[in-house]
């Protein structure tokens, strides 16, 4: 679920950046110095998850897992997800510095929007716990790959049906990130329930 | 006081999800390690030994290798690699060869010997990328970068 270098035109790089560093600084200046310590954490669950790989298929597809740290870092999940995006790109090579901008920006905005779908629904209870973390990690990667989708198409018509491709590929990953996900806050749940609510 | 005491749970419940994030990957990254095997194969006399590594640069252990000669197809002598991935294994006659190795798990390599081709490549051992240490220092930079931001907010509040 990364864009590599030299695919994107520099607006949407551009676009990606300046996106992203509103969502980061928005966040950052309203988080609580408490609140930092979970993003931090969250932030290193985040770089983690990446070197989860499930075989399906003919391809190897990792954990994203976007929606489960925009649920419990809420507005700080810019910060989160760029941080651990940046040094998943200087460390190994995932993406790349100039695609970093728009990469935290298809992972983060989803996930941002799960926190505002899904929290408070987690608050209330309304649904089962699972329930709403399978939810939530499905819309996040639908969410994610929508977006990635719609960036390669940025790029010209002729980068459609790779657009089309990449959509499909990540198509299962959205049931598995919704079953990790739900596993994980069930988890949570369990152990530690005041932690759901960021 | 209150907000030392919210602050603790915060750590407690940060590093019980770290560690959960950790052991959850420690079998994938020995995974990750198997998506390639390197097969390095010489003939001394009528023995051939060999060593195969996954791309990452752990040895692969207890491989079955098998040896075919390639005119005729027949399975001429089989294997295993030690637990260093090594073998030696000796041959009733020098004929063009193909060593198959199978590690019992989907991963194949293949090394072939014709006898007009003398150029035997020497073994080199591939440079381990050792992605667990790296992981680690990218968690040490996230926790400095957003100690950083932490001490910043503090200074600001103040």
């Amino acid at each position: 679920m990364h864009i590599s270098e030299g695919v994107l035109p520099l607006a949407t790089l551009a676009g990606g950046y300046a996106a992203s560093s509103v969502g980061i600084g928005l966040g950052l200046k309203k988080s609580t110095d408490e609140h930092l310590v979970r993003t931090a954490m969250f932030s290193s669950a985040f770089f983690v998850t990446s070197f989860i790989h499930i075989p399906i298929g003919p391809t190897n597809i990792h954990l994203v897992l976007n929606g489960f740290v925009g649920l419990l870092t809420g507005r700080t999940c810019f910060a989160a997800i760029g941080i651990a995006l940046l040094l998943q790109a200087v460390l190994f090579q995932f993406g790349g510095i100039t695609t970093l901008g728009i990469n935290t920006l298809n992972m983060a905005l989803p996930a941002f929007l799960c926190f505002l779908i899904f929290s408070p629904l987690l608050r209330r209870k309304s649904i089962p716990v699972v329930l709403t973390g399978f939810f939530c990690g499905f819309v996040s990667v639908f969410l994610s790959a929508l977006l990635l989708s719609l960036s390669l198409v940025t790029a010209g018509e002729s980068f459609i049906p790779a657009a089309k491709l990449v959509f499909a590929a990540n198509t299962p990953l959205m049931i598995v990130d919704g079953f990790v996900t739900a596993l994980a806050l069930q988890f949570i749940d369990k152990v530690k329930p005041e932690m759901l609510i960021p | 006081m209150k907000s030392f005491e919210h602050f603790g749970m915060h750590i407690q419940a940060g590093v019980l999800a770290s560690l959960f994030a950790i052991l959850l990957t420690l079998p994938a990254i020995s995974d990750a390690e198997a998506h390639g095997i390197n097969l390095f194969c010489r003939l001394e006399g009528p023995t051939l030994h060999g060593e195969a590594y996954f791309s990452g640069g752990n040895p692969a252990k207890n491989s079955t290798i098998n040896i075919y000669a390639i005119d005729t197809g027949k399975l001429l002598a089989s294997g295993a690699t030690s637990s260093e991935g090594k073998f030696s294994i000796p041959l009733e006659k020098k004929v063009p060869i193909k060593v198959v190795l199978d590690d019992g798990q989907g991963h194949r390599a293949s090394w072939t010997w014709n006898k007009t081709s003398k150029k035997e490549i020497e073994p080199q051992r591939p440079v381990s990328k050792k992605p667990f240490p790296t992981i680690i220092a990218g968690i040490a930079a996230i926790a400095v970068i957003f100690g950083i931001l932490y001490l910043w907010k503090r200074r600001d509040a103040a």
